[in-house]
């Protein structure tokens, strides 16, 4: 295309689109504002005193700053919140790391070597992407309760340390790698794992990183199969906790419970502030393999 | 040289075929026997035919509850397309990189949040007589709208507040799927005299369909097993107008004990997944687009 038609051209687009660029702007700003109601409404309650959190009409601004609520939350005496922080982030983080090495060792085996039924195979575990455990959930209680495994973290954790959605989408990624590469490590006389290792694990970075943000937000998030196999106040995860925090209080108290809340939202944003750029490109990508 | 390969291979993918099987395959198995036995956890699990299945015809709540699922199900997946295309065609849009970056950024953060501790914070502003929203709309010359207590009402507040929570990752596949589209498509079309909304009909929303396909196919296998939102902003309620079939499974089985019941339950919801995903994919050749 010849420079001074593109230029023009852009010209023409500039001064047609001033009005419906501020427009577009301004109807984003509001629905923007109705996407982040929820969160300014969380920390405005959870800095005031108790009786003006329904105050009429409807202050966002605090009148006096309580901080003490987060103390409150923080200290109380039988809902123990850092507790519950410390049970997600570890079980969250086991998960994680389970799942990047299970699903990268499959992956490869799936994407790069050669053995008997691997097509068949890889088709048959395709088919649990169907099954969503909590279907099954009722089995798969009687299943843990067979193992002794009821009300520990090990519920949790065992059934996500595979997952056959991480499978496919690092083999797909393994499979655009071209063979050359592998060609020539296994003329030097490596073998498969000095090749996943050395070769591979630093090629597919970001397919890592994808699933490692999906599984470790998922798993930090979950609350039905927390809710399903804990009944030791010690041993909730955050979600759940902050829940029944709730039947704790009385509705006077709902300052207290958004503390709770925005102690647990809080790191997740700064998180988000921090990596926002891998996040969402990640899910684009989950949303690019299909 | 290849036998050491196909070695390595099998214990490659030892721990997710283990897993398969006791996680996904047993449970499955599990499901199927225990769905005609009857079993209480402190009694051996009996045989009882198709008892539970029988059950299920006659219980008067089932049909509320699986008609409730599938107005979650259509209603959460449209109003989902719906604002997450308009999100994406506005930040598709021509305005300044800063804006673009920042809506973004607002629009998907919601999802990081847990649904379930979140909706904690909707319960405050959903409330009928002291909630936030009533008061903007009393503001504004409307009527007070009984959000969480009229049961008319209550499933369009869990499906506002679980769009609101999970919007933001339909946009991103979307965007991903407007940027894709190529330009020449649209200067062909502006050649051949297209405006603004013929473009959009003819070459934006063809073009989208695999992207649409697949948020339609993810979505309802989703829906299908809502739990989180309804459980913490309704309980159910009012009576079971709110209440989903994997709330019904978790009453049943976990707070009842009729575990055969519920794995009954549990068996027709995999079914009814099973079928609405096969007939999606059955139609889809009809309408998606692929190039």
């Amino acid at each position: 295309m010849s420079k001074p038609l593109a230029l023009s051209r852009l010209r023409w687009n500039r001064g047609y689109l001033r009005t419906s660029t501020v427009l577009t702007v301004g109807a984003l700003l509001l629905l923007s504002l109705f996407m982040a109601f929820p969160f300014v409404w969380m920390l405005s309650a959870s800095l005031k005193v108790p009786k003006t959190a329904f105050s009429i009409p409807p202050q966002l601004w605090p009148y006096e700053w309580r901080w003490e609520n987060y103390q409150q939350v923080l200290f109380h005496p039988t809902v123990p919140i850092p507790r519950f922080f410390l049970n997600s982030l570890n079980i969250a983080v086991l998960v994680t790391l389970g799942q990047l090495i299970t699903c990268t060792a499959a992956a490869y085996a799936f994407a790069r070597l050669r053995f008997r039924g691997r097509e068949v195979l890889f088709v048959v575990l395709l088919t649990a992407l169907m099954v969503p455990a909590q279907v099954t959930i009722v089995p798969l209680y009687i299943e843990m309760r067979f193992f002794k495994l009821i009300d520990t973290h090990a519920a949790l954790i065992l059934p996500a340390l595979t997952n056959i959605f991480g499978v496919f989408l690092l083999r797909q990624y393994l499979l655009t790698i071209p063979d050359e590469l592998e060609d020539a490590a296994r003329m030097d006389g490596a073998g498969p794992v000095r090749i996943l290792l050395q070769i591979m694990l630093p090629l597919i970075g970001p397919a890592l990183t994808t699933l490692a943000i999906v599984v470790f937000t998922g798993t930090w998030n979950a609350f039905f199969f927390p809710l399903i196999f804990l009944n030791d106040w010690q041993k909730f995860t955050w979600p759940l906790g902050v829940t029944m925090l709730r039947g704790q209080y009385s509705q006077n108290s709902v300052t207290v419970i958004m503390a709770g809340i925005t102690l647990g939202v809080a790191p997740v944003l700064l998180a988000f502030l921090v990596l926002q750029r891998r996040m969402i490109e990640s899910i684009g990508f989950t949303g690019g393999i299909k | 040289m290849r036998r050491r390969d196909a070695l390595t291979a099998w214990l490659f993918i030892l721990p997710t075929v283990v897993g398969f099987l006791v996680f996904v395959i047993g449970p499955i198995v599990g499901g199927l026997a225990l769905g005609f036995m009857r079993y209480d956890l402190l009694t051996p699990p009996s045989f009882v035919g198709g008892e539970n299945f029988v059950k299920m015809i006659e219980d008067q709540r089932i049909l509320q509850i699986f008609g409730n699922t599938i107005y979650y199900v259509v209603g959460m997946i449209a109003l989902d397309l719906v604002w997450a295309l308009i999100l994406a065609v506005a930040l598709n849009s021509f305005i300044p990189r800063f804006f673009k970056v920042f809506f973004r950024a607002v629009f998907f953060f919601p999802i990081l949040v847990s649904g379930a501790v979140i909706s904690i914070v909707w319960l405050y502003l959903f409330n009928m007589d002291l909630g936030i929203i009533n008061w903007y709309l009393v503001k504004l010359g409307l009527n007070r709208v009984p959000w969480l207590i009229s049961s008319d009402w209550v499933r369009n507040s869990v499906i506002i507040m679980t769009v609101w929570n999970g919007v933001g990752f339909n946009m991103l596949l979307l965007l991903a799927g407007l940027q894709n589209i190529p330009a020449e498509l649209y200067e062909a079309g502006r050649i051949d005299g297209a405006g603004r909304w013929a473009s959009f009909g003819r070459i934006t929303l063809p073009m989208l369909t695999p992207v649409i396909f697949f948020i339609l196919v993810k979505g309802a296998i989703g829906v299908f097993q809502l739990f989180d939102s309804p459980f913490v902003l309704t309980q159910g309620g009012p009576g079971d107008a709110s209440r989903t079939v994997l709330m019904y499974i978790w009453e049943r089985g976990f707070q009842v004990l009729d575990f055969g019941y519920a794995a009954a339950i549990g068996l027709v919801l995999f079914l009814a997944i099973l079928a609405v995903t096969a007939v999606q994919f059955a139609t889809s050749d009809r309408w998606v687009f692929y190039r």
